[in-house]
């Protein structure tokens, strides 16, 4: 035996990260183990530890250079790991270990527990579960406390990760027992920990607890109190993320698109609070699986259903009734969940004595339905679907609309291994209207639908824990019918297009303190004909038709690069910085000044309306105390981007078929800081932000080739949302929010022509509406049936308090004093429209 | 137009007149309007001032300018001011093809307007329909016609149709015949005009229009009556102020129809409002025969 040692290390060799994948150079042939690891660390100067009992092999064969991680398995075997950590190589034994955490009373899958690994009472690492309530994790075996929480219900504990079931059951904390959990809180991932960056996640909890209008509370109502979100107030669903419009964000029910989330022309969004089990919204350091939008990503998910027991769970108010029912199929291997809404504000109208209301027709309804079922401890497949309509309805001017949006998911969840989870979807999603203009004497209907057929197939791959892996890839298919009627000539020709996207990205924990994400997606889009197409002559006078044949007549692709880095000062202070560019292959056309949004026309990229493309760059600071009861955060983000969409002066969109030569691109910026503070635990409990920001555009054939803000361009934002209980069966909640009036144009004077007062601007939205402010209160009492099968609460609240008038536009006009009076004046006056003053509600709540 | 804003406006419960006055800045930019046609007759250019948005429109008459107009040929049409801000040209008529040059000088600023003649397209008279007897009064024979639709047309026009009861309508009818109440009562008052309207014939559908205007028909013709059409042509210039000039006051709409707000894009130089236009007439006169 040979003990002689011939080391020839590379001169450039040298300690941390460089050891990991520097190649050492060994003279081939065979070693003692622990004299060569011994001489490896001397070289470089490391300290070595690890136990001298997991060595395998106490003689190793080398046969030329190798990495210090494939000397190690040639010691230590398959599962050995190593760390440098302060000049010291730690060499372990890892394990995998794989699960679902759900909650044990309804099985309910818990997206985004945190599941902690803990040494010597201090996190060590640790992962959050993904959207199927799936986690999985490599561990070294010395560490080998696991602690499971999730906010809402009592953590768990596993001093053996040999113990760690397959299905970890997380009980829902009561309200005495919160008060617990704050004094006995245990590691958990926490806002420090992840390097998510303008990410929120909101969950039921915190939606019910919030005041909301009529008493239904409301996804996007919540959204839309988030930093470095905006609205256009009352009555709209609209949301506006960091500067984008409000198509640019990507909001999903199940993994489908929702192309308008809205309900009652905007009062309230398609999403019934009761289905919704987990919302994130991404206004940064989107993942690269994620794509298709600009600014932001809404990801609603809807709940499994009960597997253990039959229940239920409604609430009665003054404007809508809503049901669920959720149960077993089979107890333990599948459930179901079916909710309906129906809002019946018709009904009263039908009692009043006045003709024009009486025969009013307003009102809407929506049904989810779900079911999952477990095949076997590594197949799942969930079947989900939406189908929500709105009517509205006025039989005295013969006129009535009607919108509403389908979505259908299936979805196959599979583990292959501790280490491989994928999730393969298949997506059918619609949105569509119809306007009846019977009374018009010319018009008889205008339809406009979008469909989305897709297929999606997701992976996960935990390669150890310094490498989380995700890639997978999507393709859709897209017929849009932006507008047609009985007259064909008007139609705007339909327009079918394929999206594809790869995408790969990794999560690389660099050392403790250091964690980098990485990816990319590269995204393909494809006209695909047979279509309509135009030519726009160079002076743009003329249009001319041409006829594309079948196959694909035009594309556009890119890279989307995401990047999004964490390090950690300490264990409760964590900077953060991210990048991501996005493209975007349609857009929105409107040019409604109001809120509401039914009448959206979806169209695609073309030749003249060129792929939108965006940079965001985006830095924050984070904070959380000790018992994490209080989370500290602000971030500062940029925004640039291309090919912004706004359309031509004068242009209008309904009825005309060329509606796509009226479009004008541009660059658009935005920039600004958010600051939010958030209180998590104990009797009150809420989140209170501050958010200064500027967007602007700048079209070069319009506004003179200047720069102007944006309709949403709000520099002040201020949001509260607070919960506070006064007992075990009273709590109180509060939302206060206050934005800088939105951007609009007045006109300054006028001049007459042909009769008429012909309105004069200064430059686009170079005038404000009012700032809006609102608070809104509610007393929620539950009733004294805490162990019955049956529970319910009355929820009493009161929408703008003060009673303010927000504005939601102005225009001007002859006199008009309410929208009956149809007398003649030669007054012209500016008007202010607002929906309401204070809105009183009282909802009846129950559960069984 | 309230029409219009209602249905735009039916999500909405709550309206209020508002002060927002601090807006206003009142310029007094020179406004014009008016132009040169194919028709031999004196043509007319009105001057005012801009004014404020709100209550009644009253616009300040501008008094004291020099106007001319400028063929290509460098000839000079000078034009007269009749009344307070009415300027007139001497009988004259423009040719098709033509570039015409509106020159306005005041307190010591020069302002131009340039726009080119047209040629209107020959278009068929209207069609007339007899009424059916029974919808007849007084044994009289009444005929009507349907106005010509907004949109469609294929060119655009500024459009005027007059029907005008003949002064000897009696010769038409047998002796014995007795006017109804109402026509009698206008052949004794001399009013002869029973339609006189002006508006536009655009080529493409604007909705909002249609909800304000509609289709309608006049039922007051008799035998003898003249019916007179006129199409005046538009540059395509012309033709893009007059669409963005209604966009923003009787097609007005916060609704979905509604029609993205700007400044109405004139042809007068120094910052003027309006528009100074050039226009070929066609006319179209049938009387209705027995």
């Amino acid at each position: 035996m040979r003990w002689c040692i011939a080391l020839i290390f590379f001169a450039f060799a040298a300690h941390g990260q460089q050891l990991t994948n520097t190649e050492i150079a060994i003279v081939p042939g065979k070693y003692d183990a622990r004299q060569l690891l011994a001489d490896v660390a001397s070289h470089y100067q490391l300290q070595l530890s690890y136990n001298p009992a997991l060595i395998k092999n106490e003689e190793v064969i080398i046969s030329g250079d190798l990495k210090l991680q494939t000397l190690i398995t040639k010691i230590f075997g398959e599962n050995s790991r190593f760390k440098l950590k302060n000049d010291r190589l730690v060499i372990y034994q890892s394990t995998a270990i794989n699960g679902f955490v759900r909650d044990k009373e309804t099985g309910e899958a818990l997206i985004g527990a945190s599941v902690a690994v803990v040494y010597d009472g201090k996190l060590v690492g640790g992962v959050i579960t993904n959207k199927y309530g799936f986690y999985a994790l490599e561990l070294p075996q010395t560490y080998t406390e696991i602690q499971i929480a999730y906010m809402g219900y009592m953590p768990v504990t596993y001093a053996l990760y040999e113990n760690v079931p397959d299905i970890i059951e997380l009980a829902p904390a009561s309200i005495k027992l919160q008060e617990i959990v704050v004094t006995d809180s245990l590691e958990k991932i926490a806002l420090v920990d992840t390097d998510k960056i303008g990410h929120l996640s909101i969950s039921p909890k915190v939606l019910k607890d919030a005041p909301a209008l009529f008493g239904e509370s409301d996804i996007i109502k919540m959204v839309q109190l988030q930093p470095g979100v905006v609205s256009n107030g009352e009555g709209s669903t609209n949301f506006y993320v960091r500067g984008g419009q409000s198509d640019q964000n990507l909001v999903m029910l199940d993994e489908a698109p929702v192309f308008n989330p809205s309900h009652l022309l905007g009062f309230f969004s398609v999403f019934n609070a009761d289905a919704i089990v987990q919302t994130d919204l991404y206004k940064s350091g989107i993942p690269a699986i994620y794509g298709g939008r600009l600014s932001s990503v809404l990801d609603v998910r809807m709940k499994e259903g009960n597997n253990q027991k039959l229940a239920g769970a409604g609430g009665i108010g003054l404007l809508a009734t809503r049901l669920l029912v959720e149960g077993p199929l089979k107890k333990d291997k599948s459930s179901f969940v079916v909710t309906a809404r129906r809002t019946y504000a018709d009904l009263f109208f039908k009692l009043s004595k006045d003709e024009f209301t009486r025969k009013t027709s307003i009102y809407f309804y929506d049904i989810t339905a779900k079911l999952n079922f477990k095949i076997n401890p590594k197949n799942r497949v969930y079947f989900s679907g939406y189908f929500g309509r709105d009517f509205a309805n006025i039989k005295t001017l013969q006129y009535g609309m009607d919108w509403g949006n389908v979505t259908l998911t299936s979805r196959w969840n599979h583990i292959y291994s501790d280490k491989l989870f994928s999730n393969l979807t298949a997506i059918y999603s619609r949105y569509d209207y119809q306007l009846d203009l019977s009374g018009s004497g010319g018009l008889a209907n205008w339809r406009s639908s979008l469909n989305n057929y897709g297929l999606k197939a997701d992976f996960s791959y935990y390669h150890n824990d310094n490498i989380f892996v995700k890639f997978g890839g999507s393709i859709s298919y897209l017929p849009y019918k932006p507008g047609f009627g009985d007259d064909p000539a008007l139609a705007v020709p339909k327009k079918n297009t394929l999206e594809s996207a790869l995408y790969v990205e990794n999560e690389h924990q660099l050392s403790n303190k250091s964690l980098l994400t990485y990816g990319l997606r590269y995204s393909l889009f494809q006209l695909v004909g047979p279509a309509t197409t135009f030519d726009i002559s160079s002076n743009g006078n003329q249009i001319s038709e041409v006829k594309q044949g079948g196959g694909i007549y035009t594309n556009y692709h890119g890279p989307e690069p995401r990047v999004r880095y964490r390090y950690k000062l300490n264990a409760y202070n964590s900077v953060k910085a991210s990048y991501d560019r996005t493209r975007q292959y349609k857009q929105i056309l409107t040019n409604l000044n109001l809120g509401f949004n039914v009448f959206d026309i979806w169209i695609p990229s073309t030749k003249y309306i060129l792929p939108q493309v965006a940079d965001q760059y985006s830095m924050g600071f984070y904070k959380t105390t000790r018992n994490q009861a209080l989370d500290f955060s602000t971030a500062l983000y940029y925004k640039s981007m291309r090919n912004q969409v706004a359309l031509a002066d004068h242009s209008r969109l309904l009825m005309n078929r060329y509606m796509e030569t009226e479009v004008r691109q541009g660059r658009g910026q935005a920039y600004g800081v958010e600051v939010t503070i958030n209180k998590n635990t104990g009797k009150l409990t809420g989140q209170l932000s501050y958010t200064w920001s500027r967007t602007k555009i700048k079209v070069p054939e319009l506004n003179e080739g200047k720069y102007y803000p944006t309709s949403f361009d709000q520099p002040h934002h201020v949001a509260l949302f607070a919960s506070y209980y006064l007992s075990k069966r009273v709590r109180l909640g509060a939302n206060f929010n206050y934005s800088t009036g939105r951007p609009t144009m007045y006109p300054v004077e006028s001049f007459t022509y042909d009769g008429k007062a012909v309105p004069v601007y200064q430059q686009r939205n170079s005038q404000r509406l009012p700032d809006y402010h609102r608070l809104d209160l509610s007393v929620e009492i539950k009733n004294k049936n805490f162990d019955r099968r049956w529970q319910s609460s009355w929820t009493i609240a009161f929408y703008n308090i003060y009673n303010r008038y927000n504005a939601s536009g102005i225009f001007l006009s002859e006199e008009l004093n309410d929208l009956g009076d149809f007398s003649q004046s030669d007054n012209r006056a500016y008007h202010k429209l607002y929906l309401f003053g204070i809105v009183p509600s009282i909802t009846y709540n129950f559960r069984f | 137009m309230k029409y219009i804003l209602l249905i735009s406006l039916l999500a909405y419960s709550c309206i209020e007149i508002v002060n927002v006055e601090e807006v206003q800045n009142i310029s007094g930019t020179l406004v014009v309007e008016g132009g040169i046609t194919s028709e031999l007759k004196r043509h007319q250019v009105i001057l005012t001032k801009s004014h404020g948005t709100t209550g009644k429109a009253n616009p300040e008459p501008v008094t004291g300018a020099q106007l001319s107009i400028y063929d290509s040929r460098d000839t000079e049409y000078i034009l007269t001011e009749q009344s307070s801000g009415m300027y007139f040209t001497d009988s004259i008529a423009g040719e098709v093809g033509e570039v015409y040059t509106l020159v306005i000088n005041y307190q010591n600023q020069r302002y131009e307007a340039i726009d080119s003649m047209v040629a209107s397209a020959a278009v068929g008279p209207i069609a007339l329909q007899p009424l059916n007897v029974s919808q007849s009064i007084s044994g009289t024979q009444y005929f009507e016609f349907f106005y010509r639709d907004n949109f469609g047309s294929s060119q655009p026009y500024t459009y005027t149709i007059t029907s005008e009861i003949a002064k000897n309508v009696k010769d038409y009818y047998p002796a014995d015949w007795q006017p109804a109440d109402w026509l009698q009562k206008r052949l004794d008052e001399s009013r002869f005009v029973t339609t006189d309207s002006t508006y536009y014939l655009l080529p493409g559908l604007e909705p909002p229009a249609i909800l304000a205007y509609g289709r309608t028909n006049d039922s007051r013709n008799l035998y003898g009556s003249i019916i007179t059409e006129r199409f005046y042509s538009m540059s395509p210039k012309y033709y893009a102020f007059i669409r963005a000039m209604l966009s923003e006051t009787d097609w007005k709409t916060l609704g979905p129809f509604g029609y993205q707000s700007a400044n109405v894009p004139g042809n007068v130089s120094n910052g003027a409002f309006g528009y100074f236009h050039a226009s070929d007439v066609y006319l179209v006169s049938q009387e209705i025969q027995k």
